[in-house]
C-alpha cells in the first residue's frame, strides 16, 4: 500500500492543476501540447486505477478460449507473468486467425471485441459509451 | 518542438540556400530575407520563406515554401524527390496542388534533400475543417469538388517514366494490401490479434482486381486545404501508389476521416452522393458501392498500422515523441474496434 495521497490522485490533481490554472495562461500555440500531457495523464491514471484486472480479465478470455487451466487465477506456471501469458495466447490466436483456422468464429470474435473494448476503456472509454470521470 | 535548422546552422546556410534560389530561378541575386519553421509533420518539415529575387522569371519579392524530410520516416513515405515528382505530375494533369518549382538532392546545401513549391494559404486540419462549415464554401459543392479532384489523379496511369520509383503494379492491389500489412505487424513484433481478424476478412472478401490508376493514398479531410471559398489545394503527396481507383474513395469515406460528423459519409463534409456523381462524371467510371465498402475496412486496419508504426518510432530510440507516443496508444483501438464493428460473423462469407 503506498502512501496517500497515492499516485492516482496526484495524477488526478496535477492533471486539474494543469487543465484549469495553467493551460489558460499559455500562449494559444502551446495549448496543444498541454492538452496532450493531460490526456497522457488521464490514461496513466486509468491505467494505475485499473491495475493488473484488465490483463487478468483478457489473460482469462484467452485461456477459456483454448482450454488452459490458468484462467481467472493468473498464468498457468507460476513463474509465467500475467503480460507474458497474454503475450504467448495471443500470438498463438494471431497466427490461427491469419491462417485461417478461426473465420467468421463467434466466440473468437466477442473475444477481440472484449479486449478491444477493455483497451478503449483505458485509453477512451466514450468510445465504448462510459462516463469517463478523467475528462470531468 | 525541436526544429532540425539549429537557429546557430541558419546563418550558416543561408548563403548556400539563397545561391541555389538564385540559379534556379534564373535570378542575378536572391536573398533571403526569413525562414521560419511552419509545421514539424510526423514525415516532413516545412519552412516558410520570403525571399527577394533579382531578376529572371520571379523577380521581387516571392512567399514561397522549403519542404525536406523530418529525423526519422515512417515506412512507405516517399523521399523529397519522389514526392517532388508526384507533385509535378499532379500539378501537370490539372489537380488543385502547390505549384512545384525547385528540387534540391544536394545535401551540401541545407544538409538534407529538398523542394521548394509556392505557398498556399488556407486550413487543412481536418476537425476544423469539418467542424467550422464557414470553411470551404458550400459542402455538397466542396465535396464534388475534391470528387472531381480525385478523378484527375486516376487519370494518371501506369507506366510514366518519370514516376519510376514507385513500385511496379501489383495486379490484385488489395490482397498485396493484406501481405504488405502483415509485413509491418511482424515487423513490430507484437502480437495484433484483432488486425488480424481485419485483415483474413479483407483477404477473404477482396473485390476482384480492375483497372489500375494512380492512387494518393492519403485522399481526405485533414490533407486537402480549403479557405472560405473553397478548396485550395490537394496536400501529402508522399504515400502515392499504383492501385485500385476505389481504395481513394474508401479512404475518403471511412468513418476515421469525418472528425465530428460521423454521420456525413462524404469525408465529414457531406453525404456521399455529390462527391460519387462528381467523380463519376469527371472520371467516366463507376463507384463500384461495395469495393468501397471494402476499402473502407482496409482504411482503418491500415490507418491502425500505421498509428502502431508511429507509436514505436518514439520507443525504438527515435525521436522522443508524446504526440507520437499517443497517437500509437489511443488510435489503434479505437480502428481496431470500427473495423471488427464492420466485420461480424455474419459479414463473412462461408469460406
Amino acid at each position: 500500500m503506498p502512501d496517500r495521497p497515492d499516485g492516482v490522485a496526484l495524477l488526478e490533481l496535477a492533471r486539474g492543476q494543469l487543465l484549469e490554472e495553467l493551460l489558460p495562461e499559455l500562449p494559444e500555440g502551446k495549448r496543444l501540447g498541454a492538452r496532450l500531457v493531460a490526456n497522457a495523464m488521464a490514461i496513466a491514471a486509468r491505467e494505475l486505477k485499473a491495475g493488473d484486472r484488465p490483463g487478468r480479465a483478457e489473460l482469462a478470455a484467452l485461456a477459456t478460449l483454448y482450454g488452459e487451466a490458468a484462467g481467472k487465477d493468473g498464468p498457468r506456471d507460476p513463474v509465467e507473468r500475467v503480460s507474458e501469458a497474454i503475450q504467448r495466447l495471443s500470438w498463438r490466436l494471431a497466427s490461427e486467425i491469419r491462417g485461417g483456422k478461426l473465420d467468421g468464429n463467434p466466440e473468437v470474435y466477442d473475444l477481440l471485441r472484449f479486449g478491444t473494448e477493455s483497451r478503449l476503456r483505458l485509453t477512451n472509454p466514450k468510445a465504448v459509451g462510459e462516463d469517463d470521470p478523467e475528462q470531468g | 518542438m525541436s526544429p532540425t535548422f539549429a537557429a546557430e546552422r541558419l546563418a550558416e546556410l543561408r548563403p548556400r540556400l539563397a545561391a541555389f534560389l538564385a540559379e534556379s530561378a534564373g535570378a542575378k541575386h536572391a536573398r533571403l530575407d526569413a525562414i521560419t519553421p511552419i509545421t514539424e509533420g510526423a514525415i516532413q518539415e516545412n519552412w516558410l520563406t520570403e525571399i527577394t529575387f533579382d531578376g529572371g522569371a520571379f523577380d521581387g519579392l516571392q512567399v514561397l515554401v522549403l519542404r525536406s524530410d523530418a529525423p526519422t520516416g515512417v515506412a512507405a513515405s516517399h523521399s523529397r524527390a519522389r514526392e517532388f515528382a508526384l507533385l509535378r505530375a499532379a500539378w501537370d494533369a490539372d489537380v488543385t496542388v502547390p505549384e512545384p518549382l525547385w528540387l534540391c538532392e544536394d545535401e551540401a546545401v541545407i544538409g538534407k534533400p529538398f523542394f521548394v513549391m509556392r505557398r498556399v494559404e488556407g486550413v487543412a486540419r481536418g476537425y476544423e475543417v469539418v467542424k467550422d462549415t464557414g470553411l470551404g464554401g458550400d459542402r455538397a459543392a466542396l465535396a464534388g469538388r475534391l470528387g472531381e479532384e480525385l478523378a484527375k489523379i486516376h487519370r494518371i496511369m501506369p507506366p510514366r517514366a518519370e514516376l519510376d520509383f514507385l513500385e511496379l503494379p501489383e495486379p490484385d492491389p488489395a490482397r498485396h494490401a493484406v501481405t504488405l500489412y502483415r509485413k509491418y505487424l511482424d515487423a513490430m513484433g507484437e502480437p495484433c490479434p484483432g488486425l488480424e481478424w481485419g485483415l483474413r476478412w479483407c483477404e477473404l472478401h477482396a473485390p476482384p482486381p480492375g483497372e489500375i490508376t494512380l492512387v494518393h493514398q492519403d485522399f481526405r479531410s485533414g490533407n486537402y486545404m480549403v479557405d472560405a471559398r473553397g478548396l485550395v489545394a490537394v496536400l501529402d503527396w508522399e504515400f502515392c501508389a499504383w492501385g485500385d481507383p476505389m481504395s481513394d474513395l474508401g479512404w475518403f469515406c471511412a468513418k476515421c476521416w469525418r472528425y465530428s460528423r460521423p454521420d456525413l459519409e462524404a469525408g465529414g463534409i457531406a453525404p456521399r452522393e455529390p462527391f460519387y456523381r462528381a467523380y463519376e462524371q469527371a472520371s467516366g467510371r463507376k463507384v463500384d458501392p461495395d469495393a468501397v465498402a471494402f476499402w473502407e475496412v482496409m482504411a482503418h486496419l491500415r490507418w491502425a498500422v500505421v498509428a502502431r508504426q508511429q507509436g514505436a518510432r518514439t520507443l525504438a530510440g527515435g525521436q522522443p515523441s508524446l504526440d507520437l507516443a499517443l497517437t500509437g496508444r489511443i488510435y489503434p483501438p479505437e480502428l481496431e474496434y470500427e473495423a471488427l464493428k464492420m466485420t461480424p460473423p455474419a459479414r463473412w462469407r462461408a469460406a
